[in-house]
């Protein structure tokens, strides 16, 4: 066992035993029930049996790298680079505190989605990983989804960056979609731990939603880490954290593992689109400290075309993502079933901006879809499946274009 | 006219006329007094209560008559060919002595600062012009009555240092009053060597030639203040002070661990508390209370103090205060520019409303102090005191909020307390072996709440409540001179000290939608740590004529620290000892009675304490944790300097260099480092270790300050310092293209003070003007670039101008005025998080009666 492990098992452990709740374990609730036997969220589906819904297969086979795409080790269109080997060379020596964020991922799903219905005191557990110091939620409330415009110049606080608006109050409110950190996977994971932990609804409900938000947030800042890299080159390094915490390429964790999982190719391509990236920051060293400006114009398509391959990539790595959660619903039933619609609910919406770029037909599928309180039948799902199947087929993306920066 | 005394001079080591005049007053023996006006807190006191304590609070000091008549020996007039013979028991007991006067009530040292023969010309050698009091002192075999004492006033010139032989400054409660500053650590800003960093508005830290925190030792009344949580880099522990308690703040720069111990490797703070007056009235009892207000506009402060001095049959005296003060956001004169980029610096601090206002400043404060003195007979007194200080709301500037954070996060300290309770005896005229002696017991406690408040969209509250303990004692003494020689005396003066803390701390998250609080593992400290500082040591000084004095001397220290294992935090126990033996040796040359020069080695050692060894924190540039294996620091000082002390002019300039062997200092770390399962140390971005440096530090640079007394009340000072630090690289070898020595992190710029006056002995008016300045400083450490409260390139340099104006209306009124940074500069402290106040008015009204 790894030392890094050990931490994870003594981490687990420890809180087990500081734990302050009652000594049954279970933290009362305002009508004195106990968190276990209070679900309060109906069974949707009620008694159903699992159904057995055909979806189309996925096919992966058309898929190939743009010819503008690096491929690590291929002759591609990149200059020999750091990133040719395939792994990741960190730009800065210090591994980035984002990977032990992409471990507390994995240590929160442990304890929350482990296969059996959560007690208050693992939500307690739980929720003192994601709180802690440094920890998930300390980056959560700040997080832009870069994905957004930029908030306009006469909204923006001058006392603040550019990149930095989202701390001040006013643009939280105003600018929702780009503040989503403190705008909408705060208040949905706050409501999901406040739940669990007085035993309020449905645990697994709470446990999948907090599953979901703290997926949108990897993702959302495996994409605004590598944005900022051009400012901050150890933000490359950090990007690398949040996907799979920081680790060799075939052995990730947090939401790089979930995707790998799901499809490998999806990883695969995420993690060259990381490493298109890592060879653009190789190609144009960020010890000079040069600006956007100063990369001119050769310095910044190339970066433009790095960050495009990653964000395609990630979209296709989401997109399999929720595809596989709609793909899994029709087979479960009652509180799994509310716990995977919820996830769903979270996630799916994620997928929506892109997917209006590419194809608003589709995405107006997905978004009804994505509307229903409770899981849609297996025909609005199947066509929501054909639909992310159309909007994302591979993770390659020919006439898709990304924000330029500044992001 | 209005009534006031011309000791009461504001600045009165300043004042040229009170120089000239030839030693003065005498009092009939145990008879009532003419009430005079205290020199320092403005109230009517009897003569005879100013005991020689206050020597060197002011020029003008009374010293017993007995006391002196015993120690004289008969003097020429002129004091022309007095050697060492003349002089020495005058110097036993109002002139300079290399270590503390362990009999002075302050503890620390005695009154006066001139050896034999460097009394201004003009002056005389104490006499009394009492009818019945002879003409001529007494020879040291006429033994006096304790009671049969008269009571003369010593003009002692330049500032009372406890060590004269050594650099060192002196900030009188007069120039307190002048200078009206906003803390302990503020009123400290002006003196050579000594620079003051501010975490936060409620926050400061003194930096002595370089160095600062646990590098520095701080003490109250002769009872350290440094415990075993004092946390590499500055601390905003004596923040605690308060200073409206103060009487006189004294600097020594440079080690000086042989007679302060651990820590000592920057310099030591000494502060001495106000004294009870212990007046002799009419009545019995005499009783003066004082009411103090105080304004400010640039925070918005506001605050006050009530004091009352008691005094029975002037031998029991009580002094006692209780003050409060609320200070609102501070208002800066704006945003710093950073050098490398010419951009203005943003967060920290986060500015509201506009330009000016600055987040995370402001909060509140409650002091109380009670002092009991007994004084039966000159020869014996003791003291019973009190001192506690609350500051309550205090944010920490530069995580309020951190740089990317939401606006409204913000660590906040809801408590950070420091109560002192000790007994303290101080004994004159003792036998040869301990003539005079100190001896205190105390028992300090630390109290810190904090609370870190997660941005609004989350209910997290994350706290930490830490509590030291300490109990302490400290014996020191003193011989009689013992004459070697005809030519040759040699005092040694001598002591022993040991200081015991017990440390708790816990910690907890608290999640306000829910109102659930769970434990948290990860206490700052190891809970239950123990930690023992101790020593002894002995200090001979041989008087080889009137020209030269020797000083030699050495302590033997013993430190332990003990730390419980703790298997849910995942710590190890700690059971360590540092034995440490360091020395002090110096040679003071005095050609001229005004002229003197210095010369000084100095060792200095800092034990690894608590913090070092234990804690885990998150500091300016990132995580800090543990590391249970360090070695004491060990500093060697050499210091050589000039001091004037003639009655047109004050001058003292010293240049120092120091190795330090063992240097701690913060060292990179990877996460795979991070103590197993600890989450904030492996998701902080940055992560760090103290570690002992291969190699040797080096600390070099002058300090020093210049007075000139003009005709007419004029005077003009001014004071500069310069430190240079370097040590090797402990990145060196781990992080690419590291150089292999670096400088030593957040070493203040050049920087001084300059200022002109005029302090009307007439009128008790003051009106002066004074600059601050500093270099811009740029030589930064590795984790210098990491700290978030240095701008990229680093700290502009600045000058601010204030104006200083003032009446005083002995005992019933002083009032005072400030108009700080009149050209409302912009301006940081190096290593500050909290840039300086704009312009603004500070108001103090002080009514006495």
């Amino acid at each position: 066992m790894d030392r890094r492990s050990l931490g994870v098992a003594l981490f687990v452990a420890l809180f087990a035993l500081t734990s302050c709740a009652d000594d049954d374990g279970q933290a009362d609730t305002s009508d004195g029930t106990s968190a276990v036997d209070s679900s309060g969220s109906a069974d949707s589906t009620g008694g159903c049996e699992p159904m057995d819904v055909m979806f189309a297969d996925v096919d992966e086979s058309p898929c190939a790298p743009l010819a503008t795409d690096f491929v690590p080790g291929e002759d591609d269109m990149w200059p020999a680079c750091v990133a040719d080997s395939g792994e990741w060379t960190p730009v800065e020596d210090d591994p980035p505190g984002a990977a032990d964020r992409s471990v507390a991922y994995d240590d929160i799903l442990a304890l929350l989605r482990s296969g059996t219905t959560p007690t208050a005191d693992d939500f307690n557990m739980a929720r003192t990983r994601y709180a802690v110091g440094e920890g998930l939620e300390s980056r959560l409330v700040r997080r832009e989804d870069v994905h957004f415009p930029v908030i306009p110049m006469a909204d923006q606080d001058p006392g603040v960056d550019f990149d930095k608006q989202c701390t001040v109050a006013d643009n939280t409110t105003a600018y929702p979609d780009r503040c989503a950190g403190p705008a909408k996977m705060a208040p949905l994971i706050n409501d999901a731990f406040d739940a669990g932990t007085t035993g309020m609804g449905d645990p697994n409900v709470h446990a999948a939603r907090i599953d979901a938000g703290i997926a949108w947030f990897m993702f959302a800042s495996t994409y605004k880490e590598m944005a900022s890299c051009v400012q901050l080159p150890d933000n490359c390094d950090s990007s690398r954290g949040y996907f799979q915490g920081a680790e060799p390429r075939d052995q990730p964790n947090g939401l790089g593992k979930q995707i790998r999982d799901i499809s490998p190719m999806a990883y695969n391509a995420v993690y060259d689109g990381m490493l298109a990236l890592r060879c653009w920051r190789d190609l144009y060293p960020g010890d000079m400290d040069p600006t956007w400006e100063e990369l001119m114009t050769a310095g910044q398509d190339a970066f433009a075309s790095a960050q495009e391959q990653l964000d395609n990539a990630l979209w296709y790595a989401m997109a399999r993502l929720v595809r596989e959660h709609i793909v899994q619903q029709p087979a479960e039933c009652g509180s799994a079933a509310d716990a995977n619609w919820a996830y769903l609910k979270v996630l799916g919406p994620v997928l929506a901006p892109e997917a209006e770029r590419r194809n608003s037909v589709d995405a107006t599928t997905l978004a009804a879809t994505f509307a229903a309180e409770t899981p849609p039948a297996p025909d609005v799902l199947q066509a929501c499946v054909a639909a992310i199947d159309a909007l994302f087929p591979c993770p390659q993306c020919d006439n898709c274009t990304v924000e330029g920066y500044p992001y | 006219m209005p009534r006031h005394d011309p000791r009461s001079v504001v600045g009165a080591r300043a004042e040229p006329r009170a120089r000239a005049e030839p030693i003065v007053a005498s009092l009939p023996v145990c008879g009532p007094a003419a009430p005079s006006v205290h020199p320092l807190v403005g109230h009517r006191v009897d003569p005879r209560a100013d005991s020689p304590r206050r020597l060197g609070d002011d020029p003008l000091t009374v010293l017993h008559l007995a006391a002196l008549l015993a120690a004289l020996r008969p003097v020429p007039a002129d004091g022309a060919g007095a050697g060492p013979r003349a002089y020495a028991g005058v110097d036993a007991i109002l002139a300079p002595s290399g270590a503390p006067d362990p009999a002075s009530p302050a503890g620390t040292q005695p009154p006066g600062t001139q050896p034999p023969g460097t009394r201004p010309p003009g002056t005389q050698p104490a006499t009394s012009t009492s009818s019945d009091a002879p003409a001529t002192p007494a020879p040291r075999s006429a033994p006096a009555s304790p009671e049969d004492y008269r009571l003369v006033r010593v003009r002692t010139p330049g500032p009372d240092l406890s060590e004269p032989d050594r650099a060192g400054s002196v900030v009188t409660r007069r120039e307190l009053d002048e200078r009206l500053p906003r803390s302990a650590p503020d009123a400290l800003r002006n003196e050579p060597g000594v620079y003051i960093q501010q975490t936060a508005h409620g926050q400061a830290s003194p930096y002595v030639r370089g160095l600062t925190g646990q590098q520095t030792v701080m003490l109250f009344d002769g009872v350290r203040l440094n415990n075993s949580t004092f946390r590499q880099g500055p601390n905003q522990y004596f923040f605690t002070v308060d200073a409206r308690s103060i009487q006189k703040l004294e600097v020594i720069r440079g080690s000086a661990s042989t007679r302060y111990g651990s820590d000592a490797m920057g310099g030591a703070i000494l502060t001495t508390p106000i004294e009870p007056s212990l007046e002799v009235g009419k009545r019995r009892l005499v009783a003066h209370s004082r009411a103090i207000a105080q304004t400010a506009t640039a925070d918005g402060a506001y605050g006050g103090r009530a004091q009352l001095d008691l005094s029975y049959k002037g031998k029991l005296g009580l002094y006692g205060g209780v003050g409060y003060r609320r200070l609102g956001l501070l208002r800066a004169g704006g945003r710093i520019i950073a050098p490398a980029t010419g951009d203005p610096q943003k967060a920290p601090p986060l500015f509201l409303h506009g330009d000016n206002v600055q987040a995370g400043t402001g909060f509140k404060e409650l002091a109380g102090d009670v002092r009991l003195v007994y004084e039966p007979n000159p020869r014996h007194r003791l003291t019973v005191a009190y001192y506690d200080y609350r500051q309550y709301d205090a944010p920490r500037t530069d995580r309020c909020p951190p740089p990317t954070a939401p606006q409204d996060e913000c660590l906040t300290y809801n408590e950070q307390f420091r109560t002192l309770v000790y007994a303290k005896y101080a004994m004159r005229g003792g036998p040869p072996a301990a003539e005079r002696l100190t001896w205190t017991v105390s028992y300090q406690r630390q109290h810190e709440d904090r609370l870190y408040r997660r941005g609004s969209p989350s209910p997290t509250r994350l706290t930490g409540v830490d509590n030291v303990h300490s109990v302490g004692t400290a014996l020191q003494a003193s011989t009689k001179a013992f004459e070697l020689a005809p030519w040759a005396n040699l005092t040694v003066h001598y002591g022993a000290d040991g200081y015991f803390d017990r440390v708790t701390s816990a910690a907890s998250q608290f999640y306000a939608t829910t109102k659930i609080r769970q434990d948290d593992p990860w206490t700052q400290y190891t809970d239950g740590a123990r930690y023992f500082t101790s020593g002894a040591w002995m200090i001979g000084e041989l008087l080889m004529t009137r020209y030269l004095r020797l000083r030699l001397g050495g302590r033997g220290a013993a430190v332990f620290a003990k730390a419980p294992g703790d298997v849910v935090r995942v710590s190890a126990p700690v059971n360590r000892y540092w034995l440490a033996g360091v020395t002090t040796a110096g040679v003071r040359v005095t050609p001229t009675p005004w002229l003197a020069f210095l010369l000084s080695v100095d060792q200095g050692f800092r034990a690894p304490n608590i913090d070092d060894l234990t804690s885990r924190q998150l500091t300016g540039p990132g995580f800090q944790y543990e590391n249970d294996g360090l070695k004491h620091e060990k500093a060697t000082m050499f210091e050589g300097g000039i001091r004037i002390q003639h009655r047109w002019i004050e001058l003292s300039a010293f240049g120092f260099q120091s190795w330090i062997d063992d240097y701690i200092q913060r060292a990179s770390r990877d996460i795979s480092a991070c103590p197993a399962g600890d989450p904030n140390c492996s998701s902080s971005r940055y992560r760090f270790q103290l570690v002992n440096t291969p190699g040797t530090a080096i600390l070099r640079g002058a300090d020093g300050g210049i007075r000139v007394y003009l005709p007419a009340d004029l005077s003009a000072a001014a004071t500069f310092s310069y430190a240079w630090g370097e040590s090797p690289n402990p990145e060196f070898g781990i992080i690419p293209n590291t150089p292999r020595r670096a400088p030593l992190s957040r070493v203040p710029p050049l920087h001084g003070s300059a200022e002109a006056g005029w302090r009307s002995t007439r009128w008790g008016v003051h009106l002066v003007g004074a600059l601050r300045w500093a270099r811009p400083q740029s030589r930064l450490a590795i984790q210098d670039l990491r700290d978030i409260r240095i701008p990229d390139g680093g700290t502009p340099g600045f000058v601010v101008f204030d104006l200083r104006a003032g009446y005083r209306y002995d005992p019933h009124v002083l009032l005072g005025l400030v108009f700080e940074n009149v050209a409302d500069a912009a301006y940081r402290h190096h290593g500050s998080s909290v840039n300086g106040a704009g312009r603004g008015l500070i108001f103090e009204a002080q009514f006495g009666f």
